[in-house]
């Protein structure tokens, strides 16, 4: 007998999740697995549609929806179509997020600014437009933010990116404390290395020896897969996560604290 | 007290008084200190101008720099200008501060101290307080990979986060119910008080060996859990 979906019924949405090879994905067919109906987000049209249609054979309901989660008045349209067309909001994974590479000193605007808007102000923007319509639905609801290992390990390569990965301590830890009355729990998880297409060689930053050594230093010996971080989403967004908000799970096969690894 | 005789600190930033308190300690450890709000104008908001303004000072030794920006509103009604303000005032401003400070260092091949002046918030969650603890927690973390690359030009950086103090940013919180809260909450059952930072800043600023650190001086606050089931709000909410 084929065990109950846990998440039947419930409508997510899931932001940066239109590559086939995004965590997003992973997040979106994980949900869809257990039943979730699904929006799936992506600042990039292409194959939006194609990822609706592969959530649909999986037997829930999907939209894809286009926006930029660092626009608000798009997100406020994203979140209202999706209660128009699916009826309700209950799980958002709040995974949209981008990167790039410089040490403190060579930091200039044009790198940071990408950061702050959709890594801060698109959580932000996202969160606020979930939280509040599941206030006045009155039937609580699961907010999952994707931070990232570097949440809790920066890296000087990156200061900037972790430095809004860290921030999400803060974040979902106010989100925690202020939603808890309503229902709504609020956790992040923290990716490692994951074969996701963010983290494909940027050229000129690693060469193929270096991708290796990072492998290397992973206490597993492997990079995490998408769907493996979308298991974690569906743990804090079933019953086996009611009790659980502001929390941080780190999925990174121990990368996270291996400063030097067998 | 530390001796900083021979020191020059630029103070730049708000949380005044508690500002104000650092730069009479560290006047009276011996240093020169410049308040950039009241005694040079210099642009926090354009990185290449304030690179110039900053290059352009006398000599430097301490650079102080402490967030602006205290937005206290309950998450689901932030507005968009609310998420700017506290992003600006309290991370890029302060980004672009320390990197301005630190490469006129490098240029000239002077070891410094950095200190960001935080709050603890940076650290712990509020409520109503989504903003602001976005903002100096994304602080804090930046402050250690900054510090990781600066050490090798002997340039230290590291945050002090100071737990309540007579501020007024957060005079909506200390009415009497609430400054009563806080003492109950904090085990040393009282404010800060400004002079003490700025102790703690003197301090920071001749250790050498000691970077990419956050320091608390809350009296405890951060150390123990909420009591009751209504946290302490403002008047005005």
């Amino acid at each position: 007998m084929p065990e109950p979906k846990r998440l039947a019924g419930q409508v997510a949405l899931v932001t940066g999740a239109g590559h086939p090879r995004s965590i997003g994905w992973g997040i979106a067919c994980a949900l869809a697995d257990e039943g979730a109906d699904v929006v799936v987000n992506d600042v990039n049209p292409a194959g939006l549609e194609d990822r609706a249609a592969e959530l649909r054979q999986r037997g829930v309901r999907a939209l894809g929806v286009q926006t930029s989660v660092a626009n608000v008045e798009q997100v406020e349209a994203m979140f209202d179509q999706t209660v128009r067309e699916l009826g309700y909001i209950d799980i958002v994974a709040s995974n949209a997020g981008v990167i790039n590479w410089q040490h403190f000193l060579d930091l200039t605007p044009e790198k940071l600014r990408p950061l702050v808007d959709v890594n801060l102000k698109g959580n932000a923007y996202v969160c606020r437009a979930a939280a509040r319509r599941m206030i006045a639905q009155g039937r609580g609801g699961r907010i999952v933010i994707t931070s990232s290992v570097q949440a809790a390990v920066q890296y000087p390569i990156s200061p900037v990116y972790g430095a809004t990965k860290h921030a999400m301590f803060n974040f979902v830890g106010t989100l925690a404390l202020e939603l808890a009355p309503h229902n709504i729990t609020v956790n992040h998880i923290g990716p490692g290395w994951v074969r996701s297409a963010l983290n494909d060689i940027a050229p000129g930053q690693q060469s193929a020896a270096e991708i290796e050594a990072q492998r290397l230093a992973i206490p597993l010996k492997r990079d995490g897969l998408p769907y493996e971080m979308g298991r974690a989403v569906v743990y804090y967004a079933s019953p086996d996560g009611a009790y659980v908000t502001g929390t941080y799970l780190r999925l990174d096969g121990g990368l996270g604290i291996s400063k030097y690894s067998e | 007290m530390t001796s900083l005789t021979g020191k020059t600190a630029l103070i730049i930033g708000g949380l005044h008084p508690l500002a104000t308190g650092v730069a009479q300690s560290l006047t009276q450890a011996g240093a020169q200190v410049i308040v950039a709000q009241t005694s040079i104008n210099i642009n926090l908001d354009d990185a290449a101008v304030l690179q110039a303004q900053i290059a352009a000072l006398p000599p430097i030794d301490i650079a102080i720099i402490s967030p602006s920006n205290f937005s206290i509103k309950p998450f689901v009604e932030t507005t968009d200008a609310d998420w700017d303000a506290a992003l600006t005032g309290n991370f890029e401003r302060s980004v672009w501060a320390a990197q301005a400070v630190a490469r006129t260092w490098v240029a000239q091949n002077r070891p410094g101290s950095i200190i960001f002046l935080s709050w603890v918030a940076g650290q712990m969650p509020h409520v109503n307080m989504s903003a602001l603890g976005t903002s100096l927690g994304a602080l804090r973390a930046l402050a250690k990979m900054a510090a990781v690359d600066l050490g090798l030009h002997d340039i230290t950086l590291n945050v002090i986060e100071s737990g309540w103090a007579d501020l007024e940013a957060f005079e909506p919180y200390l009415h009497d119910a609430g400054r009563e809260q806080i003492k109950v909450g904090t085990p040393t059952l009282r404010l800060v008080q400004p002079a003490e930072v700025g102790a703690l800043c003197c301090f920071l600023a001749s250790a050498r060996s000691i970077t990419g650190q956050c320091l608390t001086i809350d009296g405890g606050y951060a150390l123990t859990p909420g009591s009751g089931s209504t946290p302490f709000m403002p008047e005005h909410i």
